[in-house]
């Protein structure tokens, strides 16, 4: 278990508690967080669930791989901190990681 | 057709008397509202049924109506199977559409290479060309203060964006237009012959491009390399014919079901004039309450879904404009809120098949909407005229006949 800030552009922020082991689209979806869509349900198909990696927790995530980089284009203003949520694995060393949302999903 | 045989498996308690088909309100209708006319499922009976005939060609699926089971289904692609031989079926020539025909793991590598094409920078880049289009057909017509949407405005425009798309030159865009015709609203043999000419077309695309190489999308595909080897020419024609499939006449029945809501609701239609920030997300909630597509999977093994057995074989139908309607996932869902707050619908699919052209389709309906509104006054119906809806494996609208004063 891992609680996961998600920040929204304006800085209002809503924390999360996610179970290890999920994925943090799949715990901010399950919590109803409006900001995170997840359409395609974590198989890198529709990057609804792109997130702004706090850059201090950058490193604490494993690398994005090829296909996941690849699939940040399809997301809206990407930068070099951008993740798809779905990919990002929650565990006891992410508790207190911090996300930001993008202005839009689409 | 006859029905086939309602299988052993399937309890009688569960059967029910469904059909895309033949349900009321999904036979062609004036002035009806076909998506409206099948949310009575989410209030009466199980949520989960066998309709004993319920493709085109008389079989039986399951149906499942709510959002979250769909996305059950949708995420199990090992046990539900999008490979249905959708051409094999119709031309006797086994051309799997690809991706949509591909399941997981292959799917993912194909996916990959096409996502690019459709990405929101690309669609930037179209956005010009497309609104000059839209631009163009609008303005042909708005002298006569009438115009009939599908075939003046909503087929031209999406034909047009998708020819763009391909790098085939607008000469071409009204044969390409008669064949959409046929292929999504004329007769089973008209169908069929749209379905070779289509396939013939991007296979002469093809050999083209072979000989005199251009930087285009058949182009690219002759270029791409998956999983080390390049694309096969069955492969890159199952692409093509995929979009064709997938992205003309999704777009233009949405448009067509969005300007006949506004053309029936005045006031939804002066909120978008005085309030153009709102066009997103009222095509956002067009998506949701006019969705036009079903995903149909097949069980490739049985599974038990809390007690039901559906069986290897069977057809399992999840339908959009059900689940868009899921009084569990939308509160007051028959009401058209244009500024619906958390709108998650499921017009785009769900799962690894969710839509690959979806930044493409979401900007053509903006850009639709927000010159039709910017040129056109005040529109209505024209009276006398009704426009015709009609259910079926993708929902449609046809005869959308408005007028304004010039
Ligand atoms: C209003 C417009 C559109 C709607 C409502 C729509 C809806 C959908 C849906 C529901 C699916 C999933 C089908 C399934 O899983 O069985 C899908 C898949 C697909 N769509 Fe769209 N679509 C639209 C426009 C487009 C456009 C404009 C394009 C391309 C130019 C496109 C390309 C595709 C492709 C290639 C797939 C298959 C993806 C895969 O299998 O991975 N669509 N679409
Ligand atoms: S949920 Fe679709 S890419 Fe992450």
């Amino acid at each position: 278990m891992a609680k996961v800030h998600f920040v929204a552009p304006d800085g209002t922020r809503e924390t999360v508690e996610i179970p290890d082991g999920w994925s943090a689209m799949a715990g901010a979806v399950a919590d109803g967080l409006d900001g995170i869509l997840g359409d395609c349900g974590g198989a890198m198909a529709c990057a609804t669930c792109h997130v702004y990696v706090d850059p201090a927790w950058v490193g604490a995530l494993p690398p994005p791989t090829d296909t996941e980089l690849a699939m940040l284009e399809m997301a809206i203003d990407p930068r070099a901190e951008s993740r798809l949520s779905c990919q990002i694995r929650v565990q006891p060393a992410l508790d207190g990681l911090v996300l930001g949302l993008p202005a839009r999903q689409f | 057709m006859q029905p086939h045989a309602i299988p052993d498996h399937v309890p009688p308690g569960l059967v029910r008397d469904f059909s895309y088909f033949r349900s009321p309100g999904m036979a062609p209708t004036p002035n009806g509202n076909p998506q409206a006319a099948l949310s009575f499922v989410h209030y009466s009976g199980p949520p989960v049924f066998f309709a004993p005939a319920n493709t085109y060609d008389g079989r039986g699926t399951w149906v499942i109506t709510r959002a979250d089971d769909q996305r059950r289904i949708l995420q199990n692609p090992e046990t539900f199977s999008s490979y249905r031989g959708i051409f094999k079926a119709a031309l006797g020539e086994d051309l799997p559409m690809v991706p949509l025909e591909v399941d997981p793991p292959d799917h993912q590598a194909y996916r990959a290479l096409l996502n690019p094409l459709l990405s929101p920078k690309r669609v930037d880049a179209m956005e010009a060309g497309a609104r000059e289009r839209a631009v163009r057909l609008i303005e042909g017509f708005k002298e006569k203060g009438s115009c009939e949407v599908m075939n003046d405005f909503a087929f031209p425009f999406a034909v047009g964006v998708f020819l763009q798309f391909l790098g085939v030159s607008d000469d071409r865009r009204d044969e390409f237009l008669g064949w959409a015709d046929d292929q999504f609203h004329g007769t089973l043999e008209k169908r069929l012959a749209a379905m070779r000419t289509v396939v013939d077309f991007m296979r002469g695309l093809l050999e083209q491009r072979k000989r005199e190489p251009a930087d285009d999308f058949v182009g690219f595909l002759l270029q791409a390399r998956i999983k080390d080897r390049p694309l096969t020419d069955k492969e890159i024609l199952g692409i093509a014919v995929l979009l064709f499939e997938a992205g003309l006449d999704t777009v233009a029945a949405a448009l067509g079901f969005d300007l006949c809501h506004l053309a029936k609701h005045g006031q939804d239609q002066q909120r978008l004039r005085e309030d153009r920030d709102l066009i997103k997300p009222a095509v956002e909630e067009f998506f949701r309450a006019y969705s036009t597509v079903q995903m149909l999977r097949t069980a490739v093994k049985d599974y038990d879904f809390d007690g039901i057995l559906i069986k290897a074989g069977d057809l399992v139908s999840c339908p959009t404009m059900i689940a868009n309607r899921d009084p569990a996932e939308f509160p007051d869902p028959e009401r058209i809120d244009l500024a619906r707050d958390n709108n998650r619908h499921t017009a785009f699919a769900y799962g690894p098949h969710r839509c690959l052209g979806s930044h493409l389709a979401r900007r053509e309906l903006i850009i639709g909407l927000e010159e039709f509104l910017a040129r056109i006054p005040h529109f209505r119906i024209k009276p006398g005229t009704a426009p015709l809806t009609y259910g079926g494996h993708v929902f449609g609208i046809e005869n959308v006949v408005l007028d304004w004063e010039g």
